[in-house]
């Protein structure tokens, strides 16, 4: 705190004070000497400090001395206490974080709609962008990477049960020096990432065995085999939330069109001592068990039938066209 | 004595926001006034020309923080000028409920401020107390206390939910009783009489011309309210008359007659919520799910260059106008250009000048009277 | 109880008819639009030059009864073309709204009202051609309400208002450097992309270790 340009360092402001009004604090918390002694000891305050008042003032504060004269507020010394017993008035607060006020008071509740804490879904995000474009303070940020999704390439029961090669999207052919590397790979002992197995080209044209791609790191065209090539597609890598810009106004949240994100009606949780405590990764924007399990189910059952419906609708084209062949 | 000039602001307890207030003042008499706004000027006709039409709603919210529903749909009735979308009758009804919630939680805000600046410390708990009713009904509908983003180009983002209306109309009932509670305190309070009467004559002709609207007006005893002369939304379909109060003088209204007519509006605004919620087409306690067709109709995203909408809304202060004109950035997608006009930032200076030939006590009674939200003001 | 369609049709094909006649041969065109959504209400819109603007003011003030000034607001087209570079929008309003004796106050049925006391929206457009310096004459003497606009359209748009006392700077910090005016379409929102979240806005020099890749 600035001093007073004229001050003069004294033993009085120095020591004295500070000493006596700590040690009359502390022993005004011992039940004991704060209800019989309180007055006596009081702190120094305005009202009563002989240095400070002249007749007028002290006058002045005695009119009003009920209440505004904390000397006269023997026991507790951080509440205010009238003259009736303090422990039959309680004071009213709500000890938050122990308590909450929707508990005391049920009939106050938060709403299920409550636009709180974000939460997200990672595993059905599809890292499609919608929420990233539509906030209206980029708050988001997303990276994403062109992976194979394990679906894709997986064998045995669930062979082909991933997406198809499509035009226009992305495929991948497995670089055999990479493979063979990878199986003295130890990721444990190694300090690097693992090398890129795949070489990601877009797809430009099908045509029965051999599909036409376009090579994303030199850029020329090829004709590959079909059989070589694996989808691929852009996966979420990391995402981040700046929570110090958003302001909570739950457009993202519309525009997921995966059940993927959530403003949870959660309102803490949310604090942090620096900015950057404030940008919210993964770990952070986590919801409650029951509801990820519920929203994960419901999307993967959302794009199964989406998927099911599609083959089907396949299938009676094929019908159909074989019906007029 | 000379005359001095005095800083009120702008950081000051009594100015109901962020603006500097100087007086001059000879004696206890206020000579000359000079009012300096801009502390919260914020950009936000700027900003919005590089949003979507759906991404400037929530910073409608934020212009007029306590009255935000208002706002946000006077922006909104601007959008569908401009993007030629009906609305949905049930949409309707659910904003003219949130709007007149809203109404209420602002008038009871000014009140609470009002109170304590004139002495009754009391009445600032006592509408807190209130004003949490409102706040937590619009909590329901719009998913938080005081910035909801809750009506969207084409109707309203979810429906009622279940349950709402009853609450609703329990707490408007309550309320209705409450309001005369306040008068009971207020208005056999001498200390609030006599501070408020004879105090900031402003006759109607003057604010007119001054761009002076709502309540403000109505106080000296016209009864023009947009809901009427502009017309939009449900407002003939529902039961209510503009509150207005007759002028006790021949210089016209006075602060007091400010203050009637605001509890005389709170009334009409009760009034108008417990119709509604009767009259809603499809029930009051019918929920549907978000995007049906009954709360929010399908509206294009993009604006043709050349095209322009406005609006003009009764907001808790005054009238509100928004004007867009289309083909921004992104092929239509953003506004070329958004306008707000606040009815604030018109009033301050004519506050200020109201308050010239009173006394300095007279400055918190004059200001507190019109009701001023700096938010707006600033944009 | 609203304003019906038909009156306001009455009473704004009267006042375009009223403002064709006296200021038809002179490049002023007024016509009824209607607004899009809700009601469909008419209201007034009128293209003027510059050089007509205060006659065709005092007109709207005084005769048609246009007693109130709402909005004074201007846009800038940089590719507008030749003509159209500035674009300054007057929004006026006519109230029924006369001074009341003490103890008594007006009751408008809104259904009987008719002639010049129903309310009507006007729409004044002005058009710039392209400039450094656009101007407009200013009508801060017609209505007091215009006042405060005009300082704001200057301050934030650039349009210099002929003839207005005391004009200053009311949004923007007063010591705002000359010719600064954010609305105009070269300044362009610093801080709309998310690599600016990462950037250090008050300038603390703390920036993140890791930057991943971004798509």
């Amino acid at each position: 705190m600035p001093m007073h340009p004229h001050a003069q360092p004294n033993f009085r402001n120095l020591f004295w004070y500070p000493f006596k009004i700590t040690l009359i604090t502390a022993l005004r918390t011992f039940p004991f000497i704060g209800k019989r002694f309180g007055k006596r000891l009081g702190a120094y305050h305005n009202t009563s400090h002989p240095e400070f008042l002249d007749d007028g003032s002290r006058s002045r504060a005695a009119s009003t001395a009920d209440m505004n004269d904390i000397s006269r507020q023997e026991f507790a010394p951080d509440r205010v206490t009238s003259d009736l017993k303090p422990t039959l008035w309680k004071p009213q607060t709500v000890q938050y974080p122990y308590e909450r006020l929707e508990d005391m008071e049920p009939w106050l509740f938060v709403p299920g709609n409550y636009n709180g804490r974000i939460g997200v879904i990672w595993e059905t995000c599809t890292a499609c962008k919608m929420c990233v474009n539509i906030c209206p303070n980029d708050c988001l940020h997303m990276t994403t990477e062109l992976r194979v999704d394990v679906l894709d390439g997986a064998e045995g029961e669930n062979a082909g049960m991933g997406v198809d090669l499509e035009v226009g999207k992305y495929a991948a052919v497995e670089k055999p020096e990479v493979v063979a590397e990878l199986d003295t790979f130890n990721h444990v002992t190694a300090h690097t990432d693992a090398p890129q197995e795949w070489r990601f080209a877009e797809v430009l044209d099908l045509s029965g065995d051999t599909a036409t791609v376009r090579w994303n790191d030199s850029g020329e065209e090829a004709m590959v085999d079909r059989s070589e090539l694996l989808p691929a597609d852009d996966q979420i890598v990391s995402g981040r939330i700046d929570l110090g810009r958003c302001m909570f106004c739950g457009l993202c949240m519309e525009s997921c069109g995966f059940t993927s994100f959530f403003m949870t009606n959660e309102y803490d949780g949310m604090s942090g001592f620096t900015r950057q405590d404030l940008w919210f990764d993964a770990s952070r924007t986590r919801v409650l068990p029951g509801v990820h399990q519920e929203a994960v189910d419901a999307e993967l059952a959302k794009r199964a039938s989406k998927e099911r419906d599609k083959r089907a609708k396949k299938a009676a084209k094929e019908a159909a066209a074989k019906g007029d062949a | 004595m000379a005359q001095m000039w005095i800083t009120m602001g702008p950081q000051h307890p009594m100015t109901h926001g962020l603006w500097t207030l100087r007086v001059k003042v000879d004696g206890e008499t206020v000579v000359d006034t000079d009012a300096e706004l801009g502390y919260i000027h914020r950009g936000v006709e700027k900003i919005a020309e590089a949003r979507d039409f759906t991404q400037i709603t929530p910073y409608c919210d934020r212009l007029c923080y306590v009255s935000a529903m208002t706002w946000a749909n006077s922006y909104i009735y601007a959008a569908e000028d401009l993007l030629e979308v009906d609305v949905p009758e049930r949409a309707e009804y659910i904003r003219l409920i949130s709007a007149e919630c809203q109404r209420l939680a602002s008038h009871l805000m000014w009140l609470g401020a009002y109170g304590p600046d004139i002495g009754s410390l009391t009445l600032m708990t006592w509408c807190m107390r209130d004003r949490e009713m409102f706040l937590d009904l619009l909590q329901e509908l719009g998913g938080s206390r005081m910035h909801y983003n809750y009506p969207r180009v084409g109707g309203v983002k979810r429906d009622i939910p279940v349950g709402f209306a009853d609450r609703l109309i329990a707490k408007v009932k309550l309320f209705e009783k409450r309001i005369e509670e306040y008068e009971m305190m207020l208005d056999e309070s001498t200390i609030w009489l006599v501070r408020l009467q004879g105090v900031g004559y402003t006759k109607a002709e003057d604010m007119v011309n001054a761009g002076v609207s709502g309540p403000n007006i109505r106080a000296a005893g016209v009864n023009y309210d947009v809901r009427w002369a502009h017309p939009y939304s449900v407002y003939d379909q529902v039961d209510w008359e503009p509150a207005v109060e007759k002028p006790t003088s021949v210089k016209g209204a006075d602060c007091y007659d400010r203050y009637r007519v605001r509890m005389e509006e709170m009334r009409q605004s009760c009034r108008m919520i417990l119709d509604a919620i009767e009259k809603i087409p499809g029930g009051k306690n019918t929920n549907y799910s978000s995007g049906d067709a009954m709360i929010l109709a399908k509206a294009p995203t993009r604006a043709p260059e050349g095209a322009t909408g406005f609006s003009h809304y009764e907001c808790t202060r005054g009238a509100s106008q928004f004007y867009i004109k289309g083909g921004g950035d992104g092929r239509g997608k953003n506004p070329y250009r958004l306008s707000i006009r606040s009815p604030m930032f018109i009033t301050i200076p004519f506050v200020a000048k109201t308050m010239i030939g009173y006394k300095v006590a007279d400055i918190p009674a004059i200001m507190g009277s019109f009701d001023p939200c700096i938010g707006e003001t600033d944009r | 109880m609203r304003i019906t369609n038909e009156q306001a049709e009455t009473a704004a094909a009267a006042c375009v008819a009223s403002v064709m006649d006296r200021y038809g041969g002179a490049d002023v065109q007024a016509t009824v639009e209607h607004h899009s959504n809700d009601f469909k209400m008419p209201f007034v819109r009128i293209h003027t030059p510059p050089q007509h603007w205060i006659a065709l003011a005092k007109t709207l003030r005084f005769d048609l009864g246009a007693n109130y000034c709402s909005m004074v607001t201007g846009t800038h087209f940089p590719e507008g073309g030749e003509d159209r570079g500035w674009d300054v929008v007057y929004h006026l309003m006519r109230q029924p709204v006369t001074n009341q004796k003490p103890h008594t106050n007006t009751v408008h049925v809104a259904e009987k009202l008719s002639g010049k006391d129903v309310p009507l929206e006007f729409e004044v457009l002005i058009t710039l051609p392209q400039t450094d310096v656009p101007s407009v004459p200013s009508v801060q003497g017609i209505w007091v309400g215009a006042d405060w606009n005009e300082k704001e359209t200057w301050d934030l748009v650039g349009i210099k208002f002929e003839g207005h006392e005391n004009m200053h700077r009311v949004l923007n910090p007063h010591d705002s450097p000359e010719g600064f005016h954010p609305l105009q379409k070269q300044h362009k929102i610093r801080y709309h992309d998310f690599n600016e979240m990462y950037d250090d806005a008050q300038g603390f020099g703390r920036k993140p270790t890791d930057e991943g890749r971004v798509k």
